[in-house]
């Protein structure tokens, strides 16, 4: 008799998803899922509201990444306002933007890896459930776990002084942002006295990409074989080829580094993707048009930008970047955990990015806002924490919206989140009489390295932790687990 | 004594917001002298929309902590809506008509994280273990009704979110310690 597993939802991920896994006679899989199942409202809710309101609006999709919703909807009306298309603000305006993006990034890195990902790697994918989590961590290795802390509010502070408030921030606006940095504010994060400051900040990222080299060490043919598997790669990159976590051209190569297109301006984004549907999830599959939807799907992300990108511009992250290309000889990685390493090069890279950008002194310029002939479509991209993230709107004469496409990073991961699943659930579960919590959570650790955020991803109000069951070929569920 | 009201909730989706909205009434209610009037407390006030690790630190630093969220039942259990919601319209406990509900946190020093998120229990065994720090930890929990994404609080919750402040208010003017809100657990 046949046999389903089902795991919904998942834990340490936003929303909720439900992971189905079919086991044949033999108690081999046949096929594994990750299904969404809450529904896309959040395009038609914005439709006949004013263009201006979306850089706040788009806050309510999700309450992790708001500031990436909110960059991406503040670069598209950047377009509607006449303001370029990334090209066109004021140099204050675009290095608070910055300063406020690398903020999100890094505070949404250092969670993932201290709070979602470190209790993996110190307790093992198969250590005690109890434990398995940030407090114990807390208990047992209480320095990183206050690094952890404290980068975190490092982050979100930047994010205070720069979008104006934590909660529906309003520091990007059409054409520009509505306040610039002060020097009191910008003292808070150099001087090291109600915070340590961003070079303790720097040696922690160094720190913890450390730490994850060690563990990589220590568990190579496990981290390099864990649901390891080809992919092309996306993201935007600088035109000269580096990093550029804010804006870009779109870039996409496939698994062995060949460029399948380059430098294309993202506001063309549709003649390069589309956005496929399943019958059995409610979330898309995008893939590459040039090379259709069975091969054409991607990754986004840290290790899909590492894969993508020629160099890293600071200095610290581009040594650890050499380190990265190398492990990998020059070639794009295909390694599921090494999103890690991936994610803790970029965290260090954003943390330089900030030093660099609080000592600008354009971040003191009154100049905020610049406009120019009105548009009625703006399409604004950004790398945001999780990968690629599209916004595009068409708006009428009344300034209203009309349309709204969002493609946002999970949902761009779709497809390499399902195969993880699968090649982790052969590993684990073929052939086993009883399914265990350490084999549930192996699905797991595979769709964390992505760091979904389902709730987002599906335009919908999310439900979160996550379930496993097993199903036999009649529909029986014959196991089921809740956490 | 040095007292913190922290919001949470997504002020865009509805009933959601209405942790961060009763900081926002507290604050403006008192905007014209001290931060609550008739009390010789130091208060912070902070909203966000979620609980996560950093705030381990934020409530180190205080006596007393009461956190704001809404509630799909009067907050009998689940004190965030994100738990309601977690439970499935078919899995909620019984409906309780109560406008709001204060009970204490608990650490929660075996919790099992299910999102980027941490309950407010995880955060006070977070600060215990950090910091060494063991401030009295309140959730006020508040009923809502609706979860769109919109803006407008339910007619409902805007009733509940009049009661829930003139409770706190109240309760924060009288004299008292370390077990300043204890007598109004329910």
């Amino acid at each position: 008799m046949s046999t389903k597993v089902v795991i919904d939802p998942v834990t340490r991920v936003e929303g909720h998803g439900k992971v189905t896994i079919h086991l044949d006679d033999n108690g081999a899989v046949t096929q594994s899922r990750l299904h969404i199942v809450e529904f896309r409202g959040f395009e038609r809710f914005v439709q006949g509201r004013p263009y201006w309101e979306v850089p706040v609006l788009v806050q309510r999709l999700c309450g992790i990444c708001p500031v990436s919703h909110h960059l991406a909807g503040a670069k598209a009306t950047d377009q509607i306002v006449g303001a370029g298309t990334g090209d066109g603000l004021s140099p204050t305006a675009e290095k608070m933007r910055r300063l406020m993006h690398y903020g999100q990034i890094f505070q949404s890195h250092a969670l993932h890896f201290f709070h979602l990902s470190s209790p993996d790697l110190l307790f093992g994918i198969d250590g005690p459930i109890a434990t398995r989590n940030v407090i114990g961590v807390a208990l047992e290795h209480k320095d990183l776990a206050v690094q952890g802390v404290m980068m975190r509010k490092f982050g979100q502070e930047i994010i205070k002084v720069t979008a104006g408030k934590k909660i529906h921030g309003t520091g990007a606006i059409p054409g520009g942002i509505n306040k610039n940095l002060s020097i009191e504010e910008r003292d808070k994060f150099l001087d090291g006295k109600d915070l340590p400051n961003v070079d303790q900040m720097i040696d922690w990222s160094e720190g913890a990409i450390d730490f994850f080299k060690d563990y990589h060490k220590k568990n190579r043919e496990m981290v390099d074989n864990f649901s390891a598997f080809p992919s092309n790669n996306l993201s935007l990159v600088r035109a000269d080829g580096a990093m550029d976590l804010y804006h870009g051209l779109l870039r996409a190569v496939d698994s062995e580094g060949k460029k399948i297109f380059d430098d294309a301006p993202y506001q063309e984004y549709y003649n390069l993707i589309g956005e496929g549907v399943k019958s059995w999830s409610y979330m898309k599959f995008p893939f590459i048009l040039s090379l259709g939807q069975e091969n054409g799907w991607y990754r986004v992300g840290p290790l899909a930008r590492l894969n993508t990108v020629d160099f890293i511009p600071t200095p610290q992250a581009q040594k650890r970047f050499e380190e990265f290309r190398a492990y990998a000889n020059g070639k794009p990685s295909r390694i599921c955990l090494l999103t890690h390493w991936a994610r803790l090069i970029e965290t260090l890279h954003a943390a330089e990015m900030m030093k660099e950008l609080l000592n600008d002194p354009d971040l003191q310029g009154t100049e905020l806002v610049r406009t120019g002939t009105r548009q009625g479509e703006g399409i604004g991209l950004i790398e945001a924490p999780r990968g690629t993230l599209f916004h595009h709107y068409h708006v009428d004469e009344n300034d209203q919206i009309t349309m709204c496409n969002l493609i946002v990073s999970t949902t761009n991961n779709n497809e390499p989140m399902n195969r993880a699943v699968n090649n982790v659930a052969v590993a684990q579960m073929t052939g086993q009489e009883e399914i265990t919590e350490p084999m549930m959570n192996a699905v797991e650790v595979a769709i964390r390295a992505y760091d979904p955020c389902l709730s987002c991803a599906t335009h919908a109000v999310g439900r979160m932790p996550l379930e496993v069951s097993l199903v036999d070929t009649n529909g029986t569920v014959i196991a089921e687990a809740k956490k | 004594m040095k007292i913190l009201i922290y919001g949470i909730g997504n002020p865009g989706r509805q009933d959601d917001g209405l942790g961060a909205l009763l900081v926002e009434e507290i604050q403006r209610a008192s905007s014209s002298g001290a931060p609550i009037p008739g009390t010789d407390h130091e208060f912070s006030f902070d909203a966000n929309y979620q609980l996560n690790i950093e705030d381990a630190e934020a409530i180190s630093r205080h006596d007393i902590v009461v956190f704001a969220d809404a509630s799909l039942g009067g907050g009998a259990d689940s004190c965030s809506p994100a738990a309601a919601r977690n439970a499935g319209a078919g899995n909620a406990r019984a409906p309780d008509d109560s406008p709001f509900r204060l009970y204490p946190i608990d650490p929660e020093p075996t919790a099992s994280f299910s999102t980027h998120s941490v309950s407010p229990g995880g955060i006070v065994a977070l600060c215990n273990q950090l910091y060494d720090a063991h401030p009295k930890a309140y959730m006020l929990a508040i009923r809502g009704y609706e979860w769109e994404v919109n803006e407008p609080l339910s007619e409902g919750a805007e009733t509940n979110l009049d009661a829930a402040v003139r409770f706190l208010m109240e309760a924060l003017r009288r004299p008292g310690s370390h077990s300043l809100l204890d007598r109004f657990v329910s």
